[in-house]
């Protein structure tokens, strides 16, 4: 009889899980869109100086757990995946801090650009191609055609398919928590389904209300910079206004997924779990060198948000700089989800 | 490795130098605005483009946007290749899958249709408008909407502002001709 009773009650507090979920998941949203939609400049200053540095933690934190002891089928794959992170971010370093000088001109910036989004994503494309290898059911052999293809439009259309990677970057943590969830909350799918629908709909909401805005101030360097990021100077025709705060809509999801939701539904991310991760708590690990990684990043952030409070501007581009590494370095994790 | 590191430092000081003379690159900013004169001359042998020193300067440091709309050959040779081992590697994963289904086949008439749009997009206007001259200004071309063909262009300082194009003015009849042949 005990049992009987039991199962409804468990059921209903699931139900119960999944509604607050959603529903708060949708509030925050909703929340975060009027404020944005209202101080699109003022709140991406306001959400990279506060989430930022501690979103990089969180995947940090996030990737150590995922890394295992022992490589063994997947030494080729995880051998590809650290070469080509490190290749690519020292790539994207010498292009940031080199390329922008008068030395260069626009074919050879325009070229070296398209290089580099090329061999990125044929990098992806052959991530992609391992995992399938690894996997007895799967082809990788379309993904290698997307790869190209992908490779091929970079050359064409550069300053778009650069464009292209500042707002799907955002959307990648949502396809990490899809896949988590899949693992280890499966019954939280459809639920996250339902709140990924809202969000299309809340970006339609940002364009019906600021679509026909005028543009946003550039009067400072900074408000130039943050403009730019967004798009400002390739999507002619385009509010700036749109394009800030869907771009900083977007980032402010990123950070939450990372920081709130992906610990919630994978607990070997909170980050003071240590037993949690296999570097750590196995005999054969190393837990000082994690230790110092975990310390290190966590200094980091303290260092960021000082920066951030000496000189904005200035950290905020050596931020999104460096930042190249995190994004590449989800990748081999995510497709390793797959 | 004395004389080496002599002959180093002096390739070094040598390449700055030549780098030094190179000009920087347009600068990302908005278009320059100018206005364009179409003057039609009998006496002209050629099509020709004037403009006017100042308007050059405003265009060369001012405006980017033809360099973010135009491709370069290095980038067309890639892009090209690229999407060529792309189309090679999706059809032998299609001829080895041996996909007949269709939803494949309806995929593939409607990317081999586009690429027909594309093509067409580029099939290049009626001889009498793949040139500079009178007959752009016929009736015709106002369903052609486009014409175009080579040009000098030259940096002038007869012109105060702007920029001023000079068209040969065809003689009588050879235009009506020459469409009517086509």
């Amino acid at each position: 009889m005990q049992e009987v009773t039991r199962i409804p009650k468990d059921i209903s507090r699931e139900v119960g899980a999944r509604l607050l979920l959603v529903a708060g998941s949708v509030g925050f949203c909703a929340a975060a869109a009027i404020a944005i939609a209202g101080f699109p400049l003022q709140a991406s200053i306001l959400t990279i100086f506060l989430f930022a540095g501690v979103h990089n933690f969180m995947e940090f934190r996030y990737f150590l757990a995922k890394m295992p002891l022992v490589w063994g089928r997947s030494a080729v794959y995880y051998s590809v995946a650290i070469t080509g992170t490190v290749f690519l971010t020292v790539g994207y370093l010498y292009l940031y801090f080199f390329g922008g000088n008068w030395l260069w001109s626009i074919v050879s910036w325009q070229t070296s650009v398209s290089a580099w989004n090329s061999m990125f994503v044929l990098w992806v494309g052959i991530l992609f191609w391992l995992r399938a290898r690894q996997k007895q059911r799967a082809d990788g052999m379309p993904a290698m055609a997307i790869a190209f293809f992908a490779a091929g439009l970079a050359w064409f259309v550069p300053a778009y398919w650069s464009l292209a990677l500042v707002y799907v970057h955002p959307l990648i943590a949502f396809w990490f928590l899809e896949r988590q969830i899949r693992r280890s909350r499966r019954e939280w799918l459809r639920a996250y389904h339902l709140f990924l629908a809202t969000i299309t709909l809340f970006i339609i909401g940002l364009w019906a209300a600021l679509a026909s805005r005028p543009d946003l101030s550039n009067e400072t360097a900074l408000f130039w910079r943050i403009i730019q990021h967004a798009g400002g100077g390739i999507l002619a025709g385009v509010s700036t206004h749109f394009l800030v705060a869907t771009h900083v809509f977007l980032e402010t999801l990123h950070y939450a997924a990372w920081i709130v939701l992906i610990p919630l539904v994978d607990r070997r991310a909170i980050p003071w779990r240590f037993s949690s991760i296999p570097l750590f708590a196995n005999k054969r690990g190393y837990p000082k060198m994690v230790a110092f990684g975990v310390a290190v990043s966590a200094l980091l952030v303290v260092i960021l948000w000082a920066g951030f409070s000496i000189d904005y501007a200035t950290t905020r581009d050596i931020y999104f700089a460096f930042a190249i590494a995190h994004v590449l370095a989800e990748f081999p994790f995510l497709i390793k989800l797959t | 490795m004395k004389k080496f590191v002599i002959l180093f430092s002096l390739l070094l000081s040598v390449s700055a130098a030549a780098f030094a003379d190179e000009l920087p690159p347009p600068k990302n900013t908005d278009p320059v605005a100018g206005t364009l004169t179409i003057v039609l001359d009998k006496e002209a042998k050629e099509p020709k483009l004037l403009i006017s020193q100042i308007t050059l300067e405003e265009l060369y440091n001012g405006s980017e946007s033809a360099g973010l709309a135009s491709v370069s050959r290095t980038q067309a040779l890639f892009g090209g290749l690229l999407l060529s081992i792309s189309f090679v590697i999706g059809g032998v994963w299609l001829a080895r899958r041996r996909v007949r289904s269709a939803g494949v086949a309806a995929g593939l008439i409607f990317t081999f249709a586009t690429g027909t749009v594309l093509i067409s997009a580029n099939v290049g206007p009626p001889a009498a408008y793949r040139s500079i001259n009178s007959g752009l200004f016929s009736e015709g071309m106002q369903n052609q909407k486009y014409a175009g063909g080579p040009i000098k262009v030259q940096v002038s300082t007869e012109i105060a502002d702007g920029a001023r194009l000079i068209i040969p003015l065809a003689k009588e009849g050879s235009d009506s001709k020459k469409k009517t042949d086509e």
